[in-house]
């Protein structure tokens, strides 16, 4: 496993960079992007990290941003990371209806031992795009492969050492208001597909956290569960009570004040120990203000780094 | 009661220095002891009792394992042989905790506690006050009923249940009903391990305690109220506060549901009442005394353990707490040690030096010894050791009172301390996992004091005013107490004793008992031997009780009477029993 993440310096030469694509669509891109590697590692196979990557990209696509795919692969066999980057001034189709045609496409493949490093690479990245906000325009408009090296790789940002909370939440999440009511709360949860969601006040600041699993325990309180055998209630009475009062109650009611939360910059392996730990499947992410920055779910840890 | 982390997470130096302070201190009681009072027996036994006492306060999780070496070095020490050991256990005792945890299980199970809970939750025109009051007195009732820990559980989880609902730190909640559960733990022989430690070796039954400790519990409980209400005002205004608040906006504290209830409430009224009807159902069967109360619990959770047979297993493997059971097992005979050592002979001997054998010294006296001891130590432990205390000084003095004085100074010394009693650290233990709130150790003794002062106060008077109308009841003698040997005196004293009857006597004109209305006979040590012959008369009015004498035939008998001390005509017996009774069942092989 890598120690010290490479940096975009070092790994990215002008052979691996091609401001003239040629492909309209997204197989034909990557192909293009692979040929460019293939002089770079010995016995490099080429056909099988074109199966990894585009499997990957059916399950996760890879467009991040307007223009920006960053298609990417851990492949078994590799002992780096490789970078290839592909300008298409007229655009690929990279079979995301709902974006523009990709105009940059930055191609990544890690070792398939270092479940954390393209995330890294990617962040970095992100760091570049994220400064310049016409970043994919100034790219898309380059046409020569030094110029498009010292954009990506001449800078000062560098590849994170390692993946933090920021790198890993969930940016766009509903939030709940301590003011509304618990039937807002169950027509929230039931459309967004959270268990657990963050409430805030009028100041938007993070007052706590509610869950499916309050709600069920205020439904059927603790009480009640000692009974062994709980046929007096085959008819969900004791529901009926906090349904009936659901417009009523206010999230402020039954939220939960004490909850886990924890900074953006805390590394991730952190995060790993929280969840296991802890035994939650949710983690509030605050920034240095104390306010919310996102949400790191199990589920979402695990697929960024076992399977994406 | 016990140190609260018991010595799991003690460094090495911690905890070496906490095993030589608890050796070295075990050991310089006996050696102390051994070089004024005791002899090498009395002193060993001494010696492992203080080592596990201070044992159980250094290192609360090693208890067991303390135990089990205390007890090897006593038989090591010829201190304990295992014929004793297995007589000290107390096994009945163990017993009847085994049924009654199976019965709290079943109780449970079938919807007994939720139904206690739901009925508080959604009493009628609640208030934050009513709440307060009636939560109390729900937690000393359930302990009067099951035990004093399935009552805090309980009532605790309905304390966070609503504390969280209302957004309250429930600290101060839980503080008030944990103070009356202890109290409560007081009422009845079910309430704590003590008291049914208690029952049996003062031989006590449920009506003495209904009779004499639960109206007293009921004084001490209102008083515990009183002043934690008083102590805890703002508190509870608050809760009353966010209560109003809640009720207002038409929230109530939890769903309205009908809990079925019937089954719990018939299981624990038939085991309360096959307790209650012991005496009677002994009297009927003809059956020693406390037999039917003893194994009443074991015969209910045999019935339970039927009906409900699919959680028999999990009912005698998840809810009988062994650990704690065989612990009191071994504490039992440890302490059973200093009887059979005549260790408690001596200690009581040095009591009645110090206090007399008046009522008025001894009552506050064991109230005050026994509450401040319950308050750092396991209360079991500390009544196991003065049980053969109070036994002996019984045979001077009318016990009831020493016995009272006993069963309350041990419940409701538990106040003192957060470590004072099982229920304090279980709650505490609770609080801190669920509403993550620490409690300080002189934030409780400010209260917990206070309401234990109250609480003995008026125990004290109490006993103090009921002491006239308590009677005097039959006191077990060992045989060789009557004896001239002894040196003891046991005038106009009610007595139980075991002896074998070796014939008629002749003894010469005894005042007060002409020849013409008695039949005297010779009295024998019931261990057999030649030991020194005590008599005994039978009034001539009474042939039933001549015939039982004359039939008996060197066996040993239950002789009940009462004891005069006639120092002039009896020179060499000193004592002299008139028999009222032979209770036939009480005849042993």
């Amino acid at each position: 496993m890598t120690r010290q993440p490479p940096q975009y310096r070092n790994m990215l030469s002008d052979r691996q960079i091609s401001c003239h694509l040629s492909a309209s669509d997204r197989d034909g891109a990557v192909r293009e992007l692979l040929a460019l590697l293939e002089p770079e590692v010995n016995g490099f196979d080429a056909e099988t990290a074109f199966r990894a990557v585009i499997d990957r990209e059916e399950v996760f696509p890879t467009v991040i941003a307007p223009g920006l795919a960053v298609p990417h692969a851990r492949l078994p066999d590799l002992d780096r990371p490789l970078l290839a980057v592909g300008i298409a001034p007229e655009g690929i189709d990279f079979q995301q209806p709902e974006m523009p045609p990709v105009r940059v496409a930055v191609l990544i493949l890690t070792p398939g031992d270092d479940p954390g490093l393209h995330l890294q690479l990617l962040s970095g990245l992100t760091a570049v795009f994220k400064e310049t906000p016409d970043a994919v325009e100034r790219l898309a408009r380059m046409r020569a492969p030094e110029e498009v090296r010292e954009f990506l790789a001449g800078g000062r940002h560098l590849v994170p050492d390692f993946l933090t909370a920021r790198d890993l939440m969930d940016r766009k999440i509903p939030v709940l208001r301590e003011e509304d009511s618990v039937q807002s709360a169950i027509h929230t949860f039931a459309v967004s597909g959270f268990g657990e969601l963050p409430v805030l006040d009028r100041e938007d600041d993070l007052r706590g956290v509610l869950s499916i699993a309050d709600l069920l325990q205020l439904s059927l309180p603790e009480h009640l569960l000692w009974m062994e055998d709980l046929s007096p209630f085959y008819r969900f009475q004791p529901f009926s009570e906090m349904l009936r009062n659901a417009g009523e109650t206010k999230i402020a009611d039954v939220m939960r004040e004490e909850y886990l939360k924890v900074s953006e910059r805390m590394p991730a392996i952190q995060l790993a120990k929280l969840f296991l730990v802890n035994k939650v499947l949710q983690i509030i992410v605050v920034d240095d203000r104390d306010r919310l920055a996102g949400v790191v779910t199990m589920r979402d840890f695990c697929a960024k780094l076992f399977w994406e | 009661m016990h140190g609260e982390e018991g010595g799991m997470q003690l460094g090495v130096r911690q905890l070496l220095t906490r095993l030589a302070v608890m050796v070295g201190a075990g050991v310089a009681a006996g050696v102390i002891g051994g070089c004024t009072v005791f002899d090498v027996r009395q002193a060993a036994a001494v010696a492992v009792f203080f080592s596990i006492i201070l044992g159980t306060l250094f290192f609360w999780n090693f208890r067991l394992a303390i135990a089990f070496l205390g007890l090897s070095v006593l038989i090591c020490t010829h201190s304990l042989n295992i014929q004793q050991f297995v007589q000290s256990s107390a096994l009945e005792v163990i017993l009847f905790l085994v049924g009654m945890m199976i019965i709290v299980g079943a109780l449970r199970d079938l919807g007994f506690f939720s139904w206690i809970v739901q009925c508080i939750v959604s009493m009628p025109n609640i208030s934050g006050g009513k709440f307060i009051v009636v939560t109390s007195a729900a937690s000393a009732l359930l302990a009067c009923a099951v035990d004093e820990v399935t009552s805090i559980i309980f009532i605790s989880t309905l304390i966070f249940q609503v504390c969280d609902r209302l957004k309250l730190n429930p600290t101060p909640y839980v503080i008030i009903a944990v103070l009356c559960t202890n109290i409560g733990s007081a009422g009845t022989m079910m309430g704590n391990p003590v008291g049914i430690y208690i029952g049996t070796k003062g031989g006590l039954t449920f009506g003495d305690f209904m009779t004499w400790a639960f109206p007293l519990m009921l004084l001490a409980l209102a008083s515990t109220v009183a002043v934690t209400y008083w102590y805890f005002r703002r508190e509870v205004a608050l809760f009353n506060e966010h209560l109003q608040a809640r009720l207002a906006r038409n929230l109530s504290l939890a769903s309205t549901v009908d809990v079925p209830y019937v089954q719990g409430l018939v299981l624990l009224l038939a085991t309360v009442l096959a307790i209650a009807s012991h005496h009677q159902i002994e009297s009927w069967l003809g059956l020693g005394k406390n037999s039917v109360l003893l194994i009443a619990p074991l015969a209910c959770s045999g019935v339970v353990m039927i009906i409900r047979r699919d959680r028999a297993r999990h009912y005698v493997e998840r809810d009988v707490d062994w650990w704690t059971l065989l612990f009191f097992m071994l504490l039992f005979a440890i302490a059973g040690t200093l009887e059979h050592t005549h260790v408690d002979r001596i200690m009581a001997s040095r009591f009645a030096g110090i206090c007399g054998t008046e009522h008025a010294v001894l009552v506050p006296f064991i109230l005050a010894v026994t509450a401040l001891g319950s308050a750092f130590v396991d209360n079991v432990i500390f009544v196991a050791a003065f049980c053969p205390v109070i036994e002996q000084l019984a045979v001077n003095v009318k016990d009831l009172p020493l016995w009272w004085a006993l069963l309350f100074g041990a419940c409701f010394g538990g106040n003192i301390t957060m470590i004072g009693s099982t229920a304090n650290i279980v709650a505490l233990g609770m609080l801190e996992k669920r509403a993550h709130a620490q409690v300080g150790f002189f934030q409780w003794l400010k209260i917990g004091f206070l309401s234990a002062l109250l609480a003995c106060v008026v125990a004290w008077a109490g006993l103090m005013l009921l002491e006239p109308w308590m009677p005097d009841r039959h006191v077990q003698l060992k045989y060789e107490y009557l004896t001239a040997d002894s040196g003891k005196v046991f005038h106009g004293k009610n007595a139980e004793l075991k002896a074998r009857c070796t014939g008629r006597a002749s003894l010469p004109s005894l005042p007060g008992f002409p020849a013409a209305e008695y039949e005297a006979f010779w009295l024998s040590p019931p261990s057999g031997g030649r030991g020194p012959a005590v008599p005994v008369l039978v009034p001539k009015a009474h042939r039933e009780l001549t015939a039982t004498l004359e039939a008996a035939d060197d066996t040993v008998l239950a002789l009940r009477g009462k004891v005069h001390t006639m120092a002039a005509e009896l020179p060499d017996s000193l004592h002299l029993l008139v028999l009222e009774a032979v209770s036939p069942a009480a005849v042993e092989e």
